[in-house]
């Protein structure tokens, strides 16, 4: 425990396993002490700055030759202090310096440096979740997502619209309390076109969620009637035998995903799945209600025909379905037209599929949206805020009621204030920061 | 600053103690004395002069948005304010009529002199009560407590517990242009001394400042060239359960500033004790004088001004909106390019007042002093500003002392109960830029707290504290017993389309058409906008529900029409219960809290919240900053706990 009440806390930055490198970070109002306790030299590198020391332990044994950075606090990733070891990225020496710092230091807790660096007002909530988002990222897509909320982008598009809101709100309460004064009196009316920009910006924002979901990849689920070529399929996208062929039908029986990149943009998760038909019993039963699983969390269902099969149409009619006609090399669909053409075995149309799969996901207008929303919390949050605005609208127009239509503004204003983190401290802090792995 | 003790006096006390002595018969002292008598505690009331008991210093009106709810709110819990508003009301308004009724606020204008001298009867016919004129100049201390005061001809009086409600009289200082007096209020002599008291046990002071309008002569305007504005009819009671309502109601008149006028004030900027820098008291943003008027919102053309009558058969008039501390000539010269102004003669010119007032963060949520566990404070002295701010302080700083010489724990209001407990926990824990004054947006639990629902929220309260009538606690039995089965009544009630045509029809637009088919229940028919409680009670409803008057009504019908909002707030209210209910340690050092930026240890240091809801109003206090407080707060409860501590 430190002089001010707060441990100093120390963690593995770099994840488990052999590598080159492997980086320890300490922060705290001891940080400095410690690592002074562990080097040879009677002084610490400057702000910002690095030197290769030799790391020795608490009885003054050599652990290894490492590189120390050193951030004071408030310049500093956590707003403490800060020391960064890095040391050779052996399991074993890794292990031993950690072992050897936690005789001073505390073991952080799962995200606790970021969770520092949000108290310490160094980033804001949504930010962190930035942060998060990176080190999660697998998709170019999840990738600049991630690097546009912890820029802060997405705090600062939502607090601009708050702040219109409150702006809405204190007109609103103008009116209320000082109605007896010589004022302009709020109506309906001249609120009516600010509240429907705003609840049009939220919907917006909600639309993008379309978008922003996929940033931790897309599911799309392969599913056809026995043979359709489904696994065959699989095994040419992936680029490697994942799943079991045979010329017999009923050979898939579990479902298997396969992540692979679509493209710089896009990962998607790929299933096969049992194929679906009648008088199915048995194992072959349980496996097509595996494959409808998944087809109820599908983003694209690709539904593959054969040339002698037909559409199923439990699937074709689904407004997520993408028709796939397999085995062209044996000779063409009679309702081509009407979705890709491909075979697996040679190859032809894997790249048309590719193409329009993305198009499917993946509107490239993106880039132009001033926010995507890609946390589920956030799409949550826009929506209690969406419905107290529609609230307000009824409220100002049906029961013309400024308090109630007050209290709506609020309401919407609280919950754009918990995406950047404005809001009751006990509620989602601790579920937030159970998401952070430790050291991040 | 010289001192008021009279030379050569000592302490000595010839007289038993009271159990508590009340200092200023303002509108917080009169509440803090009647209320003290009341729950039996022997009291005294000391007061400068006996002549201006009760006295509206500014506005001759109680009430208005935010205060109004205040006045209901004293009256619940047995304060005077509502019944001596009643018993010299001459014009009766519920403001915000238009608005939903959360919002609803009465205010009368009063008769003044009718008002002080009912407050003067009361003082004097209440049972216990002892009143005495007399200027306290000194306290004498011990041991953390006052011991008694001393009165500037020497005279000590000892006491168990002290309400100080001083309102603008310390070492008040009045202006008008470049005229500059020791004073009170206008024509009363300031109070030199007890600032000087306090100062030496610690407690520190800021000087407020304030204004008021010049008083014209009825017979020098042109009435007649003025629109006027009546009343409510008929006008509805403060007081709850019993309607007090004798005087003639009079008009008021409505009046525009124009350009000539402002011409006027502009030129002589330079003049005001505010703009040339003689005055350097914090006054409020909300109640500016003209001259800020004409600063702050320059692009405006006219201002509007209400004339309104002091008493019934008086020549005196206030004009509301010229709050002015220009010299007279210039107050004069500016007011004569009024229309129906152009004779205009002053039976007052408008001032301005500097005074000593208390920071709040020295009182604990009782109003007691934390240096001083004995004194307590309330009224203008505690950074307020009105006349029901400082009454509903009086009313509670008595509370507080009875439960002090009791040795219990003091009932305080919370947020959600009442405005009283805005009030409270604002004054007591958030930081006051400027004199404070109710706004209904300062109650996060609006909806709840509504003027109409007061006897519900806290007449059992008064009855546990012993401030209520027996009587009234009766009646109020008996309209909960009534609205309760009104509500069985609007819940098993099942209505026909045909049985509330008319009501559909008679709501504006015609298009009863498109209402549904079906037969619903009374309480789901009540929730369309265009259906009241009361028609569809006189078209549908049962004879005994005749027996219901209208704020019952009113009461009932927002609950059932803003079912959804009142369980959003009554949700709200749980998180909000939530977080008073975590304490946060008696001497907890806020330095050794990690994590908590400088602005928020610093008002936490200063304010030393009670419990974590408390402290995320003291101000600079941000969700993180509350984090840090609460994870310092699981850490100690675990080391607490750890047996190797
Ligand atoms: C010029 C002026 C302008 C105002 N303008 C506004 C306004 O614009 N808006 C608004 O809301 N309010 C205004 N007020 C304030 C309003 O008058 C007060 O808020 C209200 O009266 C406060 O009540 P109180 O009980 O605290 O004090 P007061 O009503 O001021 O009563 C104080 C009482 O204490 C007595 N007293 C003081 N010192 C001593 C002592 N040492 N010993 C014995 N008795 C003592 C006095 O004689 C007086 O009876 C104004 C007041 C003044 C004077
Ligand atoms: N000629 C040709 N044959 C193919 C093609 N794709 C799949 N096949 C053959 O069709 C048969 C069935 O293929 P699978 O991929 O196992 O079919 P499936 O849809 O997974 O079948 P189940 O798992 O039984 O539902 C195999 O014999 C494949 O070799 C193709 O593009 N061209
Ligand atoms: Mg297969």
């Amino acid at each position: 425990m430190g002089a001010d009440g707060r441990d100093t806390i120390v963690a593995v930055a770099t994840p488990p396993g052999r590598g080159g490198l492997s980086v320890l970070r300490i922060s705290g109002p001891q940080a400095f002490a410690v690592a002074l306790s562990r080097i040879t030299r009677r002084s610490l590198p400057a702000h910002g700055c690095s030197r290769l020391v030799w790391l020795k332990d608490h009885d003054g044994q050599r652990l290894d030759q490492a590189l120390l950075l050193v951030f004071h606090a408030p310049h500093s990733y956590t707003g403490e202090d800060v020391v960064e070891v890095h040391t050779h990225g052996a399991p074993f020496v890794v292990e031993s310096v950690l072992k050897d710092l936690l005789r001073d230091c505390a073991a952080a807790d799962p995200g606790e440096f970021t969770r520092r660096a949000v108290e310490n007002g160094r980033m804001r909530l949504d930010q962190a979740e930035g942060v998060q988002a990176l080190a999660e990222a697998s998709s170019g897509l999840g990738h600049q997502l991630a690097l546009r909320a912890l820029a802060g982008g997405t705090g600062s598009v939502v607090e601009a619209l708050r702040l219109q809101l409150l702006d809405v709100l204190s007109q609103l309460e103008a009116d209320l309390d000082f109605s007896d004064h010589d004022i302009e009196a709020a109506t309906a009316e001249a609120l009516m076109p600010a509240l429907a920009a705003m609840r049009e910006r939220v919907a917006a924002w909600m639309a993008s969620w379309h978008t922003g979901r996929l940033a931790t990849g897309a599911q799309v689920v392969l599913v056809g009637a026995p043979n359709a070529g489904k696994s065959t399929l699989l095994n040419a996208l992936a680029g490697q035998e994942r799943a079991l062929v045979d010329e017999g039908p009923g050979t898939t029986r579990d479902a298997i995903g396969v992540e692979l990149r679509l493209d710089e943009a896009l990962t998607i998760t790929l299933w096969d799945t049992a194929g679906l038909h009648e008088g199915a019993h048995g194992v072959e039963k349980r496996g097509m209600a595996l494959t409808r699983q998944r087809v109820a969390q599908a983003d694209i269902i690709l539904h593959l025909v054969a040339p002698e099969q037909c559409p199923l149409p439990e699937v074709a009619g689904d407004p997520r379905c993408l028709l796939v006609f397999t085995k062209a090399d044996l000779g063409a669909h009679a309702l081509a037209d009407q979705g890709v053409q491909l075979s697996a075995k040679s190859g032809l149309g894997l790249d048309e599929l590719r193409t329009s799969l993305r198009k499917r996901l993946l509107d490239d207008h993106w880039q132009q949206l001033e926010l995507v929303v890609s946390e589920a919390r956030h799409l949550d949050l826009l929506r209690r805020a969406d419905t107290a605005l529609a609230r307000a609208e009824l409220a100002l127009t049906a029961s013309h009621d400024f308090t109630l239509a007050a209290a709506d503004l609020r309401d919407a204003a609280q919950a754009l204030g918990a995406i950047t983190g404005a809001v009751d401290f006990d509620e989602i802090y601790p579920r937030i920061f159970a998401r952070f792995c430790i050291g991040k | 600053m010289s001192t008021a003790t009279p030379p050569g006096s000592t302490w000595n006390h010839p007289d038993p103690a009271y159990d508590l002595i009340v200092i200023g018969a303002g509108h917080a002292g009169i509440e803090a004395a009647l209320a003290g008598a009341r729950m039996g505690l022997r009291t005294l009331i000391i007061t400068m002069n006996l002549q201006s008991i009760g006295q509206m210093s500014c506005n001759p009106a109680i009430g208005g948005v935010g205060k109004g709810q205040l006045v209901r709110e004293i009256d619940a819990l047995g304060g005077a304010m509502g019944a001596l508003a009643d018993l010299s009301g001459i014009q009766f308004r519920m403001l915000n009529r238009s608005k939903g009724p959360a919002v609803w606020s009465p205010r009368a204008q009063s008769d003044k002199w009718a008002y002080a001298r009912e407050a003067t009867k009361l003082l004097f016919a209440a049972n216990g009560l002892d009143v005495r004129q007399g200027q306290v100049v000194d306290l004498l201390v011990r041991a953390g407590r006052v011991e008694s005061v001393m009165l500037d001809n020497g005279t000590c009086l000892r006491g168990h517990a002290f309400v100080l409600c001083a309102g603008t009289f310390l070492n008040g200082m009045t202006h008008v242009g470049e005229a500059k007096m020791a004073s009170g209020r206008a024509g009363e002599a300031p109070a030199i001394g007890l600032s000087q008291a306090l100062m030496r046990e610690g407690v520190q002071i800021r000087r407020y400042k304030t204004g008021t309008p010049p008083r014209v002569d009825r017979h020098s305007i042109d009435l007649a060239g003025l629109d006027q504005q009546a009343g409510d009819e008929p006008p509805a009671p403060f007081r709850f359960f019993e309607n007090r309502i004798s005087l003639p109601q009079l008009p008021c008149h409505i009046a525009w500033t124009g350009d000539a006028c402002h011409a006027i004030l502009r030129d002589n900027l330079h003049r005001s004790p505010m703009y040339a820098g003689r005055i350097e008291g914090v006054g409020p943003r909300y109640c500016p004088s003209v001259e800020d008027k004409m600063v702050r919102f320059a692009d405006k053309d006219r201002h509007q001004l209400f004339l309104e009558p002091e008493s019934v058969n008086g020549r005196e008039m206030y004009v509301n909106g010229f709050s002015t501390s220009m010299p007279e000539e210039v107050q004069l010269a500016a007011l004569r390019t009024v229309a129906g102004f152009e004779k205009v003669r002053f039976t007052r010119a408008g001032y301005a007042i500097e005074y000593d007032s208390f920071p709040a963060w020295q009182l604990k949520p009782d109003l007691s002093l934390k240096s001083l566990h004995n004194l307590f404070l309330a009224g203008q002295i505690n950074g307020s500003s009105g006349y029901e701010e400082a009454a509903a302080q009086g009313l509670l700083a008595a509370i507080g002392a009875s439960a002090f010489l009791e040795g219990k724990d003091a009932w305080i209001p919370t947020r959600d109960q009442a405005y009283l407990g805005v009030l409270v926990d604002d004054l007591v824990h958030k930081p006051l830029p400027e004199p404070y004054r109710m706004f209904t947006s300062r109650a996060e639990f609006r909806l709840l707290l509504r003027q109409d629902n007061a006897d519900e929220r806290l007449m059992p309260q008064a009855r546990n504290l012993g401030l209520l009538e027996e009587w009234r606690w009766q009646i109020l039995l008996q309209r909960r017993d009534l609205r309760q089965r009104l509500l069985g009544w609007l819940q098993d009630t099942a209505l026909t389309p045909r049985q509330v045509a008319p009501l559909l029809e008679s709501a504006s637009s015609g298009e009863a058409a498109s209402s549904p088919c079906s037969t619903q229940r009374a309480a789901i028919w009540l929730k369309r906008p265009e259906i009241n409680l009361a028609g569809l009670l006189a078209s549908a409803g049962p004879t005994w529900a005749l027996e219901a008057d209208a704020s019952l009504l009113a009461g009932l019908e927002m609950d059932i029409k803003y079912e959804g909002y009142i369980q959003r707030a009554q949700r709200e209210q749980e998180v909000f219960r939530r977080n008073e209910a975590l304490p946060l340690p008696e001497n907890l050092d806020f330095s050794s809290v990690a994590g908590l930026s400088i602005e928020a240890r610093d008002r936490l240091k200063l304010v030393q919240p009670g419990t974590m809801g408390q402290a995320s109003r003291v101000g600079g206090v941000n969700p993180t900053d509350l984090q840090a407080l609460w994870i310092h707060l699981q850490k100690s409860k675990v080391r607490a706990a750890s047996p190797l501590n």
